[in-house]
Parts: structure tokens; sequence; C-alpha cells
């Protein structure tokens, strides 16, 4: 229904958008904009008030989910590491030029912005008519997708669906629709000219958990889900907080698990969950909850995060993005499952969860 | 719908649509946001000034030299680098008396204010600001601002009104005004609020010929003022908290009051290097928590807490015998003990002094230490202590602390509970006894009086003193009153006693601020007995309401003033400058009047004053013009260029020398720096040598001295003496019974004390909800109240309470807190701004909308419809307004309290009744039967003793105490059958009543 060039265009609109969206959440000037857009529009807070969707933006983006590469593929689940430099190394050879001064490479709104830069620099290759051009930046948006992208987008969208801002889990669900069916429009099969070789990735060698949970320090970077949670099983320095520093590490776990999950955790625990950073939340979450002997409900709820994101994910490979995409995450899933299940079992009131 | 289909969708809405959806933010009038223009220049590394804060702190600001052409980042823009370029106006801040300086970043190109920071080279403030001098740009660009000359049309109050030009007003006005001065002296009234400027308009109306300035000081500081200057002269203290040893303040200092900014800086200052800080406040405010001894004294007690420390010190001959020998009137003293007049309560001392031979001899001195000892032996601390519900170490510490202070003691009242009580004046006269008592008065970390360490430069010519007396400011019950009797003008109306042809309340809002309020509503609403009302203000307010015109006058930085304040030892003076009018003349446009820079017709009252002065008197045959004519082009109206001109080249040592070292002309040196340092240190010029034939003589040496009738620091004082109040507990340092001492509030009974006037560090009385930023700070007046009292009448924080006072009730929620003595409830003095009118009045953000209602038997009803909200307008901020309790006005309930002496209206309220609200009291319910007001009023005023029938020489009013535009002295007789309001005829020249000393 479009032409390429049409395309092209309209998709870097979307993806420059998008990117404005994340980058400074629904302003005064963005909800005009927004409402453009039936499917936002439809989602967008009525009434509408400035200071509550700053509000909104902020809890859920600065507070809550956080919105890197990093986050979510890094061993160390942490800001600016090999995940990131992976990510500028791609933005310099497609020739995007990242302003870092505000958030690192691998926020979301910067690799929105690099799409939208991509398909802007192929609409101008068909107005020019360089057709060698456009072919090329095709390939570049393709890569950038399998390789960046479409890599971690599920699992932040299935993080943010559980945040309980409409807003932003519509907005969320359309990235995920406008990614997937970029990257199909695109084409099949490997249109890569210009992977970054495994050789100049950083590898996550220095995976370390945030200091804690030393019974991951030996984790490769290859080995697979299961393997890693055998072997986290059968380590006997295993404790608590090395279960927490493998919930939190979503490349890990398959799962996000934000603050506000936490406290609900808790909440339908009953088990004190504290306050401060995440890692904070949930050793005390977890420890409080073996001390109250609510350990079962606590093991119950996770449980249930890790089916209900697992649904998520299933239902996106089946309708949106291809099963490839979400293989990945269903592996880690599985495989928190597994580990769920044998702390279950090993847990003395592993009968009381079944009443919740 | 299918994913696919759904981006579709996305993508089609993506390439149909307008992409330049730009929407302006002004309104149809041009007025609105400030825009800005970019640069293609880059800011280029500057030596910045930096300022070493002496508390350890550095701060940068432009250079000077870059003041006119600096550019920099746009912050608001970043991460995006845009350059601004703008031209840097100093100006100084109009929003309390403090004058700071401030630092206006015009842009060059749209010449729209960005920001007002501080000015680093202003000796006063040091290039430091509270949160009310940047709030200068909300007031500037205030959706709700009056931007054009308003004239009612339809009936007072009415809410109609229309726009005029600035001629018509002009004329209109002048004419009244000439009309009502060819008919007499008295016709013309101009009532300020806080001045902001030195001696300007005080020239004018003297120039008008008439006896007509009326302040808002005897709502403020009258009694402080009686206090100070019954020992000195001076009416205002000048503490040097820098180099204090010891600080005691009866005040809020570090977060209020005058002078909040400049005095919190050098008190901090102090304090880090090494003096010791003591408060008393019944209220735990910021500053009692940054104290070292705080003493939450009863209110009224204040006197008797000041005096036992006074009897440690002398008791223990801890003072500075030397000083107080050298300049105290301790002679004068002793022959009023030898005479009778002042009872010692000792007869054998005092037969033993009636029997020295005087004149006295300096080793005299040793039967005046035995006067002040046997006078003062019954102040202990335990008798303190009891009376101010305070622990006796507490108060003996501060004691020892001051008694260590070697001459270094600043203390400071100014407002707080001298103001607050009956007879509060021997409150400020009982601490500067300590200043006295320790020699630190003037000395380098004592306390001043204000003229030392403030600078008044005289203008080109100055009109005489009023041919007049103004008999509703300064009636003949209050010879003492320091100063006009403001706060009781309208029940003067209401009695008859006269009337106002022309009224002109200037940035002020009489209605709103006064205790009484429904007594202002009827005064401003009689046109018989105010004819003419002019509000000169930025901003609508309860009173402009009832004005025949709405006059637009500017903030801080669109208007010329000239202001100085004793902030600390030195002196300076500070210029207020119009800061688009002096970019547009730096960029070489011409401007004649100042509303052709300011935002709509905005305008000054420099300019306002001398095109109205000059309307009043065409052809000069008033003596009104020759005021308003130029020094420089004779028999010309002079310009306000031309003013300050001639004052910079005249009047200011200094600066003519200062300005040609810079190849400037005093005024352009003036516009560049907005200040001028005229002393740096001005320590104890009492001690100078005098003139010939002046001063007064100290160990055989003529001495400047002070300015009372001795010429030396009065402890007795003569004055009080021979008008009538021959007691002990007037004529010395002395407690006065409080109308809320202990003995009159039975706690049981319901009853408490209402301290309803302290301020926020935050808001500008009245003008405050102009300021978005500092009202979304603080917006809400809650009742404090202690947990026993809270828990005695079964209310939590969040409950509403009715606070019934003697003449009416309000009901307000309450804030349950340690931080209040049991006993004391509290209120901030500023909330609670309402408005009749949705669309008009009172910013819709910061005011509640009201309904007012009134009897046929003067009982007055007000209730809150709704609170505040937001509303649109051109700043999407208003769109954000999220309170909407903006406090109560609890103003209207409070009786008037004229205390007999100083005039001053004794804030502090009996709450006859608190309890929990009843089931139909609303949040903001207020009602008031004015009955009961001129009640309460007659009752206070049978406590004067009038001029009619006490003074000694036949005049209104002692001539050495100060008054504002002191008539000549023909016109201080009395006139010669007075009729006295207590019904007796007055006598030509009347004798004491009280012949003997009564004790």
């Amino acid at each position: 229904m479009f032409t390429p060039h049409q395309a092209a265009q309209a998709y870097a609109h979307a993806f420059d958008l998008f990117a404005r969206l994340y980058r400074h959440g629904l302003t005064p000037t963005l909800v005009t904009e927004a409402a453009q857009i039936p499917d936002l529009a439809a989602v967008a807070p009525q009434p509408y008030d400035a200071d509550e969707a700053a509000a909104a933006f902020h809890t859920l983006f600065a507070m809550n989910v956080f919105p890197y590469q990093s986050v979510f593929l890094d061993p160390d689940g942490l800001l600016g590491g090999g995940e990131t430099d992976r990510v500028r190394a791609i933005y310099r050879r497609m020739g995007f030029v990242v302003d870092e001064a505000n958030e690192p490479a691998d926020h979301l709104a910067h690799e929105l912005d690099a799409l939208a830069f991509l398909c802007q620099a192929e609409a101008e290759a068909w107005e020019d008519e360089r057709w060698d051009m456009a072919a090329r930046a095709q390939q570049l948006q393709a890569n950038f997708l399998d390789e960046h992208l479409l890599r971690w987008l599920p699992a932040l969208v299935a993080a943010v669906q559980r945040q309980e801002e409409p807003f932003y889990a519509g907005l969320a669900e359309l990235t995920l629709a406008l990614a997937a069916e970029r990257r199909r429009s695109l084409g099949p099969g490997q249109l890569r000219v210009l992977s970054v070789r495994n050789e100049e990735i950083p590898l996550a060698l220095r995976s370390r958990l945030n200091g804690a949970g030393d019974a991951l320090n030996l984790a490769l970077a290859d080995e697979l889900p299961a393997q890693r949670v055998e072997r986290l099983l059968a380590n006997p320095q295993t404790d608590l907080d090395a279960i927490a520093a493998f919930l939190l590490t979503p490349a890990y776990s398959g799962l996000y698990l934000s603050r506000r999950d936490i406290g609900r955790l808790g909440r339908a625990a009953e088990a004190p969950h504290g306050f401060g950073e995440r890692r904070q939340m949930l050793r005390t979450f977890l420890r409080s909850a073996a001390e109250f002997d609510r350990f079962g409900a606590a093991l119950a709820g996770l449980r249930n995060l890790v089916e209900d994101t697992a649904w998520m994910l299933r239902r996106w490979g089946s309708e949106t993005v291809s099963l490839s995409t979400v293989q990945p995450w269903l592996e880690r899933l599985s495989a928190t499952r597994r580990l769920l299940e044998t702390l279950e079992a090993m847990s003395p009131s592993a009968s009381e969860a079944v009443k919740l | 719908m299918t994913d696919q289909s759904k981006i579709n969708r996305l993508l089609s809405a993506l390439l149909s649509r307008n992409s330049d959806v730009r929407r302006t933010s002004k309104g149809e009038d041009g007025f609105g946001l400030p825009e800005f223009a970019s640069t293609d220049l880059k800011p280029e590394p500057a030596p910045m000034t930096i300022v070493h804060h002496p508390d350890g702190r550095m701060s940068q600001y432009p250079p000077v030299e870059k003041w006119d052409d600096w550019v920099e980042w746009d912050g608001k823009l970043w991460p995006q680098r845009v350059a601004r370029r703008y031209m840097l106006i100093p100006t100084v801040c109009f929003n309390c008396e403090s004058a700071c300086g401030l630092l206006a970043y015009v842009d060059r190109e749209t010449l729209e204010v960005k920001k007002f920071e501080g000015n680093p080279v202003h000796p006063g403030s040091r290039g430091r600001n509270c949160a009310k001098g940047p709030a200068t740009h909300n007031q500037t660009y205030d959706p709700e601002r009056i931007l054009y000359p308003l004239k009612r049309v339809g009936k007072r109050g009415e809410g109609k009104w229309k726009r005029v030009t600035w001629e018509e007003a002009l004329s209109d006005i002048a004419a009244q005004m000439r009309e009502s001065r060819l008919k007499r002296r008295d016709g013309i009234v101009y009532h300020v609020g806080r001045p902001g400027e030195d001696g300007y308009t005080n020239r004018c109306i003297a120039a008008w010929g008439v006896d007509g300035h009326n302040s808002h000081t005897n709502i403020c500081s009258a009694s402080a003022r009686l206090g100070y200057a019954l020992w000195s002269g001076f009416d205002r203290p000048s503490p040097d908290h820098a180099n204090a040893r010891v600080i005691l303040l009866i005040s809020s200092h570090l977060e209020t009051g005058h002078y909040f900014n400049p005095h919190a800086q050098r008190i901090i200052e102090g304090k880090m290097a090494g003096a010791k800080l003591i408060t008393m406040d019944p209220r735990l405010s910021n500053t009692a928590s940054m104290s070292d001894l705080w003493l939450p004294t009863w209110p009224g007690s204040e006197t008797t807490v000041l005096l036992a420390i006074a009897n440690y010190l002398i008791q223990t001959g801890r003072y500075d015998r030397r000083f107080v020998r050298r300049w105290v009137n301790w002679r004068e003293t002793l022959a009023a003990i030898r005479d009778g007049k002042l009872n010692l309560g000792d007869p054998a001392l005092q037969a033993e002094i009636a029997g020295l031979s005087f004149p006295l001899g300096d080793e005299d001195f040793a039967y005046f230490d035995r006067a002040l000892k046997a006078l003062y032996q019954e102040f202990t601390f335990e008798r303190a202590a009891e009376e101010a519900q305070v622990p006796v170490e507490r108060i003996r510490q501060a004691a020892e602390w001051i008694a260590d202070c070697d001459g270094r003691l600043a203390a400071h009242v100014w407002r707080a509970a001298s103001i607050g009580n009956l007879g509060g004046w021997q409150v400020a006269r009982a601490l500067f006894f300590l200043n006295v008592l320790t020699g630190s008065v003037g000395t380098r970390g004592g306390t001043s009086g204000n003229e030392w360490n403030k600078f008044v430069p005289k203008p080109f010519a100055s009109p005489p003193g009023p041919e007049a007396w103004n008999e509703l400011h300064f009636p003949i019950e209050y010879p003492f009153a320091h100063y006009e009797m403001s706060f009781l003008l309208p029940h003067f109306l209401e009695e008859g006693r006269g009337s106002i042809d022309v009224y002109f309340t200037r940035v002020y809002n009489p209605m709103w601020i006064n205790p009484d309020g429904f007594m202002w509503l009827k005064a401003l609403r009689d046109e018989s007995k105010i004819k003419l009302h002019v509000a000169l203000t930025p901003t609508w307010s309860e009173s402009a309401w009832f004005a025949d015109y709405v006059l637009p006058m500017g903030h801080g930085g669109e208007r010329h003033d000239l202001m100085s304040q004793e902030t600390h030892a030195g002196q300076w003076i500070a210029f207020r400058q119009p800061v688009r009018r002096v970019a547009m003349e730096k960029l070489g446009r011409k401007v004649r009047y100042t509303y052709e820079a300011n935002p709509g017709e905005v305008w000054e009252e420099n300019e306002f004053w001398i095109e109205l002065s000059a309307r009043m008197d065409p052809d000069g045959s008033l003596g009104v013009r020759k005021w308003f004519e130029s020094p420089y082009r004779p028999g010309e109206i002079i310009t306000v260029e031309e003013y300050y001109r001639w004052i910079f080249e005249n009047s200011v040592p200094g600066l003519p020398e200062a300005a040609a070292a810079e190849g400037l002309t005093p005024l352009q040196y003036m516009r560049k720096y907005g200040v001028f340092e005229v002393k740096r240190e001005n320590y104890t010029p009492y001690e100078k040598p005098a003139l010939a034939g002046k001063g007064v003589e100290v160990d055989g040496e003529r001495k400047v001295g002070f300015e009372t009738p001795s010429g030396k620091l009065e402890f007795f004082s003569e004055t009080l003496y021979n008008w009538g109040w021959p007691e002990r507990e007037y004529t010395i340092p002395w407690p006065l019974k409080s109308h809320v001492h202990l003995d009159n509030i039975d706690v049981q009974k319901g009853e408490m004390v209402l301290l309803p006037n302290f301020r926020l560090p935050t808001l500008i009385h009245t003008r405050s909800a102009n300021a978005k930023w500092l009202y979304e700070i603080s917006h809400k007046n809650p009742v404090w109240m202690h947990p026993s009292d809270a828990e005695r009448i079964g209310v939590k924080t969040g409950d509403l309470v009715r606070v019934t006072t003697e003449i009416g009730y309000f009901v307000d929620t309450v804030w349950v807190t340690e931080g209040i003595k049991p006993g004391v409830i509290a209120m901030s003095h500023h909330l609670g701004r309402w408005r009749l009118q949705e669309d008009l009045g009172v910013n819709p953000g910061m005011s509640a909308l009201a309904r007012l209602e009134e009897d046929e038997e003067g009982r007055f009803k007000l209730n809150y419809i709704h609170g505040a909200r937001p509303w649109k307008s051109f700043d999407p901020d208003t769109e954000r307004i999220w309170w909407e309790d903006v406090g109560v006005h609890q103003n209207l309930t409070h009786a008037v309290h004229p205390d007999p002496l100083s005039g001053a209206h004794c804030w502090l309220q009996k709450a006859v009744n608190v309890r929990k609200a009843d089931p139909g009291d609303r949040h903001g319910d207020v009602w008031v039967d004015t009955n009961r007001s001129m009640q309460v009023y007659r009752e206070w005023l049978a406590l004067t003793r009038p001029a009619n029938r006490f003074s000694p020489d036949g005049n209104r009013r002692p001539l050495w105490l100060k008054r504002p535009l002191k008539p000549q002295v023909a016109y201080y007789k009395l006139p010669k059958v007075a009729i006295s309001r207590n019904g007796q005829d007055g006598h030509e020249v009347a004798q004491p009543v009280i012949a003997k000393a009564g004790q």
C-alpha cells in the first residue's frame, strides 16, 4: 500500500516520534502529536495533565523499568558495559552520530533514533534514485533490528505491560509491532553485510553480578540457560543473594523485575520487601519471606510472573514478531521455572504456596 | 485488527500529518511568556567574577565588563546548545525592604527578561537572594497582571472597569487634588505599604503642601520604634551580626523579616566565627531551630526575661560601668529619684540619694549602680522562668553568655513580641537595655542605630514641612504614636472624625492586611468618606477592588527608586531600574516614559508623581509646580533621569570620583552597577567630636552623642514622665502586663493565644499571589497547635477548628505540632487571599472564590465557594495548579488593639474559644460583628492619655520624637479648644492630671 519511498518516510516519522516519547515522555507538545495516532490516542490519559504525565514517565522509566539494551542483555545487568559498546560500534558503522550527553547509546530512544536515521537515509536514497544506497540502508535496518533492538525489545515490552501505565503499555506494544513490521517488510533471510564480528565484542568475561551472588561468578557467556541453572543449584555457595542476583539479571532469568513488581510480590506474599534499589528490595523480600515462613508464597508469586511473561512472549511470537525472536527469552524463562521448582521442592513451606 | 494493519494506519497518520504545529505563547495584546532570540555567537571563556562568601562558599558571576553584551547557553534548552545574547542590567528587589541587588538578563533582541539573578557588587546582599528575588520574573510575566490604567464604572466594588489612557487618569486625579488642596491641607492621603524607596514620595507629599503621609508602620514596627526611640532617638536597631559574640533575636531573622537575606548570611557568618545564637519565640521557627539556645517564652513575658538577664549583669557587676557612666543619663535619673519622680522601692537609698549635693561628680555613679541594684532585684531567674514557662537553666545560660559578650551583643526585635503585646515597646526597651549594659552600642559586633548604617542622599531641593496637622493620622489621643494610626482610619471615619478627598493606596492592600478588615470594607465603600480612591498597584488586590482608579505600577525590574538599608555596619545606596528601558536606551532607542518600555502600559510611580504634580498646579499658583522643575532646564518639568542625575552628581560623597575613574558620569555609573558603597564601616559615631555648640559633654569633651533631649541614652524618660505617664513601669525599662498575659488566658475555659503574625520565608505579604513559584512552595496557613491542646479539644492534623476571637470567628484546618507552645496557636499572616468574581481579581490559582454577605446590623460573613483552581492562560503553568487550599483570611476576625503609647496594633489575639468545628462549618468561613469591632476599639481607646489633657507644653507631640514629614513647629500646637473624646473639654495647655509619681 506504500511505495518503498513512502514507507521509509513514514517509518522515519514513526521511529522519530516514538524516540521522542521515550526520551521526554508525554509532554504537552508530544500529546498533540500522539493524538494523531489512533492507537495512542485511545490509551492517552484523559484528561491530560502535563505534571501527571511527567510524573508517570519518571516513575516508569527512571524508577522502575530502565529502557537500555545493556540492562536486558548484559550479564552484568548494568549500564555502559559490553552491550553499550556493541551499540556504539554499530552506530559508528552506520554513520549515526549519537549524543550521549543525556543517555548512553543503548537507550531505547537512541536505538529508535538510529532506525529513524536509517529510514530517512533510505527515503532520501529513493528520492535521489540511488537504489544501491536504498538497499544498503535497508540491510542496515534489518541488521540493527536483528542484532540489537529486537533481541531485547520483547523483554522490555513484557516488563512495561505490568507497570500499570496504560499509555506506555500501549506505546510499548505498538513499538514492538512497529519494529517487527519493519523487519518483516524488509524481507526474510540474512541481509547482514555488516554484522559486528564476534571478536570485536568485549564479551562478558568480567561478568560480576553487581558484586553479589559469588556463585555466578564463573558464569560463561555462551552457557545455555538450563546449564547455568543446574550449575547454580549444584554450587554449595549458592545463597539467597545469588538467587536474587540471578533473578534480577534478565540475560539469565528472562525476567525483568521492577521496584513495583517486587513491591507487588511482597504484598501478595505478605512479606516485607523494604525499599531502595531493586537488588536491595528483592534480597529483603526473599530473606524476610524465608525468615517468616512465607518463602513458598514468594516462590509462587515469582512463578506466576514467569508464566505470565512466557504467555505474553508466546503470544507475540505467534502474532507480532517471529518465533525466533522470542525463543531465547522463553528458554531463559523455562530455566528460571526449573530453578523456582527446585527451590520450591526444597522449601519446608512448599505446601503453603498451594493455597495461593 | 492485525498488527500489520495497525502499523499501516499509524504510518498513514504520520505521512499525512502537519508536522509544523507551532503554538504562540502571546496573548491578544502581545503580552505573554517571554521569547528569546538565538545568536550565532558562542559563549567565550571569560574570567568570572568570584565572590568569596565569608562562610567559605564561592559564587561566580559574569564579569562587569561583559554585562553589556553577555552570551551564554540557554540552560533550559540543554542538551541543545542554543546561545543567547543578553544585556545584564542591575536593579533592586522590590519584594521586601531589604533592597537586595538583582541582575536582570535582558535579551538584546527581544528585550524580554530571561531571569533575575544576584548582583555580586551589592554590599548588602553580596550576590545572594532569597526565593522572592528570582520570583520577580513570575510577577513580570504574570498572566493576570494589570496592564492598563482602569477606571471604575458602576458602583464601587461592583467589579466593572474600563480602560483609560494615562492622560485621562492624570488630569482627572490632578484636578481633584487641586480642588482639595485649595480647600484644605489634609485632604490628600498617600497610604503606603512597604515604601521600597527613600524619600522620593515624601518629598512629593511635602511639595503638595499637605500633611498626607500614611503608612503601615503601626501594624508592623511601631512598638519597637518607640522602645528604641526612648533610649536613643533612633527608632530602629542595626545589629552587626557578623562580628558579634552573642546574637539575641526576638524574631525569626534567619528566615524572614527585616532584613532576612542580608541578615541571615551575617548571622550564620557570626555563628561560624563562634557567636552564640539565642532566640526567643513561642514558636519553633527555622531560626529557633538553628539557635544555640531557644527560649520559648509565653507571649508577653519577654520583658521580664530580659530584665532578669539585666538584673544578673547588674547584681554581679558584670556590666560595662565605663560605658554606662559615660553614655547613660544617670545624673538625670538620680535627680528624678531625688525629686520623687522615680520610686526605687528602697526608702533608705532614696533618702540617701535625695541628700546628695547636685550637680553630681563621676564618683556619684556608685549611687546609680546601687539604684539599679535596688530597682531590678526582684527580677530573678526564677520569676522570669515562671512567667515565661521556660526552664530556668536556659535563662541562666543566656545571661552567662551575654555577660561574656565583651561589647559584642547583636540584638534585634522589630515586630514579633514588640508588635504582639500591649506594652510591647518595653520589650524593645528592655532588649536595648542589654546593649547598654554590655556597652554593645554601635560597636563592632554590637547593635547600631539604623541611621548610622543607612545613607539617604538629599535631592536637588526639599520642600518645607507641611503647614498642617492631620488629625486622622495623628489624633490627639496618641502623642507617642510611631507613627500614623493607620489601622484605625476606618474606625475614625466611622466615628465621623473626618473625610479624605483623594486617597492613594500604593502597593498596599489595607483591607486585607489590617486587622478588622470589614471595617475597611465599610470605609472603602463609602464615597462620602473616601471621595476618590486611587490604587497604585502592580496586581489585583482585595482593596483595589474598591478603588475608583486602578493604576498599574511596575515590579522590581520596571521602576526607578533609590534605596538604602542598614544591612550591616556600612552604608550603601542601591538604584532600582526599569531594566527594559535601560537596555533600550543603551541600544540607542529613545524612551520618554517608562511605560513605553514596560509590559502593556505599566508605569512607575516616580514619573507618575512628577506628571501628576505638574498637572495639579499647571500655572504654579499653588506653589507645587516649582518643586518639579528641572534643576538643569529652568522652568521646565523635570525628568526622572534628571532627578537622580542631580543626586548622584551632588549628594553622594565619593560617587562622582568613582565614576570619573571609570570615565563615566555618576548616573552612568549607577546605571551600570546599580549600587554604590558609601562607607565600608561606621562604628560608634556618637563618640565623634561634635561641631561647636552641638552635641553633649562626656568626660570633658564635646561628643556627637544621641538625638535625645539629654544627648545621652535615656534610662529614665523625662518625656514620658512629663506627658502623663509618670509610673515606674513607663519611665524606665519595666514589664507592662500584656493583654495576653497568663492571667488573662484561661486555657481550661477554651481560651488560647492566637499568634497570627509570623511570616514564611518565601512569601511577599500580599504580592505573592502573582508569583507562581512562591505559591507552589507555600500556599496554606493551617493553625499550629500543640498535641496537648489538640488532645484537649479532640482534633488531629487536618481537622477543621473554629477559632473565635473577640469580634467573630474563622474556620481553618489544624496542624498538630510540638513546634508551638501549649496554650498558643499560630498562623502565618500571609495567606487566605480571596476574590469575589471568578474571572477578575486575585489570581484564580492563588485565591479562593468567595461569597460576601452582610446584614443590616453590621455583621459580615465570608464563605469560600471553592478554593484555588487551575486556569487557562498563555502560561501553561497556570493549568498545573495542584493545590486547592489557599489559607484562611484570619485578619478579618482580629479586633484592633491600639497600644495607648506606641499606637501599635498589638497583633496577638485572645482566642476566646478554640474548638473542633461545628458540622456546618466549612474551611475558610469567616464571620464578624463590626459592632463588636467598634466596642473593642473603644475599650482600647480608653487606655490612652490624650495630649489635650496631658501635654506639658501645649503641643500635640513631643517635638524631639521622629515623625514622617514633620509639620512646621507652629502646627504642633494643640487647637485652642479640642473636644476630648472622653467627653471633657480640652485645655489650651493641659496640666498633667497625675502630678505626682504615683508609686
